[in-house]
């Protein structure tokens, strides 16, 4: 039977050896990049990363819709775990993007419409969890939360799109990225995309996990008292 | 038709109070000017050509004018138990979020048109122009949708006033990029055919939002 | 967090059920999901022989409700919030009924002033005016008589009094004893989010209610 504690061992199994995989690949398998040196190989740690954060945030959405439409609150779980592991990811975007810049441009930051799109989304969810950190009832937590992360999300394109925009009328000195990828490169890129949703799902399970035995703690001690 | 009879009561009722404490005008006026100072300070130290960064002076006063306005009009359905009140009543949710929209956008929009001529005379640059109108109410009315749901969850929580900019902020920011990108083509005298894609993005931002938060706002008031 | 379980409430036409319960019993959250304010998790409300759940809009023209809160906009006058709630609730002749609801409360001459201006206890009765102005079948008071002076607390009775008489049906919760008793036709006791005890008051003393009442709270008894 699958329960969710093998489910969340088996994963993290996974996601540990893709990763180890990924390791390899990134900083061995693959073949120098001709323009940026070693520098370049964060590429794969930077845009799967950024890539999954964005899957993570997705799945918050979906999580929402389902809990405004059945108010059960498992899915009320699944959004906020899937929100703060899409920000811890965000965070890394941006982390992993400034050292990229600093260290290709000597520039701690570029307007790179990606890049600066992860900006905003890691605002509006900072928001999203100050939002839930200020709310006390659960029900009007998890609806409010719940509203933010539909808001949040359908907005995601509508940034791209203005800073896209906004960004070609004063370009940046410097292209972010659009690096030519050989077979060798392909092939690293696709095993650390791998490696971040296997990391993505063990993450979730093992948070929206916690969640619901946090919920349960809580129903105990209030039939206790 | 019973809804909109319904909703210009409330309507009304925003209009009445406001007329009979000007509190939320006030404030907002008082505050709009005191952004525009403290920029001109600013910019003007640094800054050569203060014309460029009016546009973005602009929408920073509105913006944070209008959180202010927004705040005060939500949290006043709070105090004694009003929000809660109108919602025993036989009547759509929807109506309670149209009006409180509409009330918000007009106090919105008339604390900005109050601003606009204190704008010209510091900035020195002209911003009492039709053409200009049509993007302030674009930009305006996109505010005032998402600001007022998410005013209205913000009042309900601990951390009240502080935590409507961090939420609507950045939600707005592809309608803030627009509204100055716009108004600066404007100013530099590109006319409204110039500005079309930017007044597209702000249409769009604008049906897309107020859409959304029509169909939203239910479940943040109700229980 | 379960503030209510297994409440399980019968009222005929022209009831007065009196709650009491000490705090955190669950009154407030039964007056809530009887006024339409919050779903219940678990169970169904039938009011008038309407499921709250399906007929939301009907029910709310057959209750009014009455709560420690007034519902009222203070910068505005005692006429010009009832007038926004007969417009709310589609009264017919709104003004004439406005002002014969602000008569009854006796607080005729005190209508064009700001509910800012007037006492807690004024207040209230121009918030009890609110709650009748739609002459709604069934009455919700949840802790109506907190707060209040001897005046409006007459004023109160003597609607609710009326309301009796007029065959509507009443429900209020309170903590208060003495003054449920004496205008209820029925009570009940709530405690713990459960319905206790539920019965007539006829011949019913106020001593004997009073000992049942610290039985139960005390969990010697329901």
């Amino acid at each position: 039977m699958i329960t969710r504690e093998r489910a969340g061992l088996v994963l993290a199994g996974l996601s540990g050896l893709a990763m180890l995989a990924a390791i390899y690949m990134a900083l061995v398998y693959a073949p120098t990049e001709r323009t940026m040196g070693a520098l370049q190989r964060i590429f794969y740690f930077h845009v799967p990363v950024a890539m999954v954060a964005f899957v993570a945030f997705g799945v918050a959405f979906v999580a929402s819709i389902g809990y405004l439409v059945s108010a059960e609150r498992r899915w009320d779980g699944l959004a906020c775990s899937a929100v703060e592991i899409g920000e811890v990811f965000a965070s890394l975007v941006l982390l992993t993007g400034m050292l990229w810049a600093r260290a290709a441009w000597n520039t701690w930051w570029t307007w790179d419409p990606r890049l600066t799109t992860t900006l905003v989304l890691w605002l509006i969810y900072a928001g999203y969890l100050m939002l839930r950190s200020s709310v006390e009832d659960e029900g009007r937590r998890a609806r409010y939360s719940a509203v933010l992360a539909i808001i949040g999300f359908v907005d995601v394109p509508v940034v791209f799109m203005a800073i896209r925009w906004w960004r070609t009328i004063h370009p940046v000195v410097f292209e972010a990225s659009g690096v030519n990828l050989e077979p060798a490169m392909l092939t690293a890129f696709m095993v650390a995309m791998v490696a971040f949703l296997l990391l993505l799902a063990a993450l979730l399970v093992a948070r929206a996990g916690l969640e619901a035995l946090a919920e349960e703690v809580e129903f105990l001690r209030r039939r206790v008292q | 038709m019973s809804f909109l009879r319904k909703t210009w009561a409330l309507i009304a009722k925003d209009l009445a109070v406001e007329r009979r404490t000007r509190e939320t005008l006030n404030v907002m006026f008082v505050f709009s000017v005191m952004v525009v100072v403290i920029l001109n300070f600013a910019f003007e130290l640094r800054v050569e050509n203060v014309r460029q960064v009016a546009p973005g002076a602009l929408w920073v006063a509105f913006a944070f004018a209008g959180v202010l306005g927004l705040n005060r009009s939500l949290a006043r359905e709070r105090e004694d138990g009003c929000l809660e009140g109108l919602m025993l009543a036989p009547l759509d949710r929807t109506a309670i979020f149209l009006a409180k929209a509409a009330a918000n956008l007009f106090f919105m929009l008339g604390s900005e048109a109050i601003v606009l001529p204190l704008f010209t005379v510091l900035f020195g640059v002209n911003v009492l122009r039709a053409d200009l109108a049509a993007v302030i109410l674009l930009g305006t009315l996109g505010l005032a949708a998402v600001g007022t749901l998410l005013a209205a969850m913000a009042v309900q929580t601990r951390a009240r006033d502080v935590l409507l900019p961090i939420l609507l902020l950045p939600v707005s920011v592809p309608l803030l990029i627009a509204a100055a990108k716009a108004t600066g083509g404007l100013l530099d005298g590109a006319g409204l055919a110039g500005v079309a894609g930017w007044l597209r993005l702000l249409g769009g931002f604008d049906a897309l939002f107020v859409a959304l938060s029509y169909v939203l706002f239910e479940y943040v008031v109700e229980e | 967090m379960v503030a209510l379980s297994g409440v399980d409430l019968r009222l005929a036409e022209g009831d007065f059920l009196t709650l009491f319960g000490p705090n955190g019993a669950g009154k407030t959250t039964l007056i809530r999901i009887l006024a339409t304010l919050m779903r219940p998790s678990a169970g169904r409300v039938l009011i008038g022989g309407l499921d709250v759940a399906e007929c939301t809009a009907q029910v709310r023209r057959l209750i009014g409700v009455v709560s420690h809160q007034t519902f009222l906009y203070r910068d505005l006058t005692a006429e010009e919030n009832l007038l926004l709630y007969a417009r709310l609730y589609d009264v017919p002749e709104p003004r004439e009924r406005v002002r014969e609801a602000l008569d009854r409360v006796a607080l005729g001459p005190r209508a064009c002033d700001p509910v800012r201006t007037l006492s807690r206890g004024m207040q209230q009765r121009v918030s009890i005016a609110r709650a009748v102005l739609h002459d709604p079948a069934i009455l919700l008071l949840d802790e109506p008589y907190n707060g209040l002076d001897q005046h409006a607390a007459a004023s109160l009775t003597g609607i609710l009094q009326e309301m009796a008489l007029r065959g509507r049906t009443v429900l209020m919760t309170t903590h208060d004893l003495e003054q449920g008793l004496a205008l209820s036709k029925r009570v009940g006791i709530l405690s713990g989010g459960r319905l206790a005890h539920e019965g007539p008051t006829a011949g019913l003393t106020a001593a004997a209610f009073r000992s049942l009442y610290m039985d139960v709270v005390e969990g010697r008894a329901g």
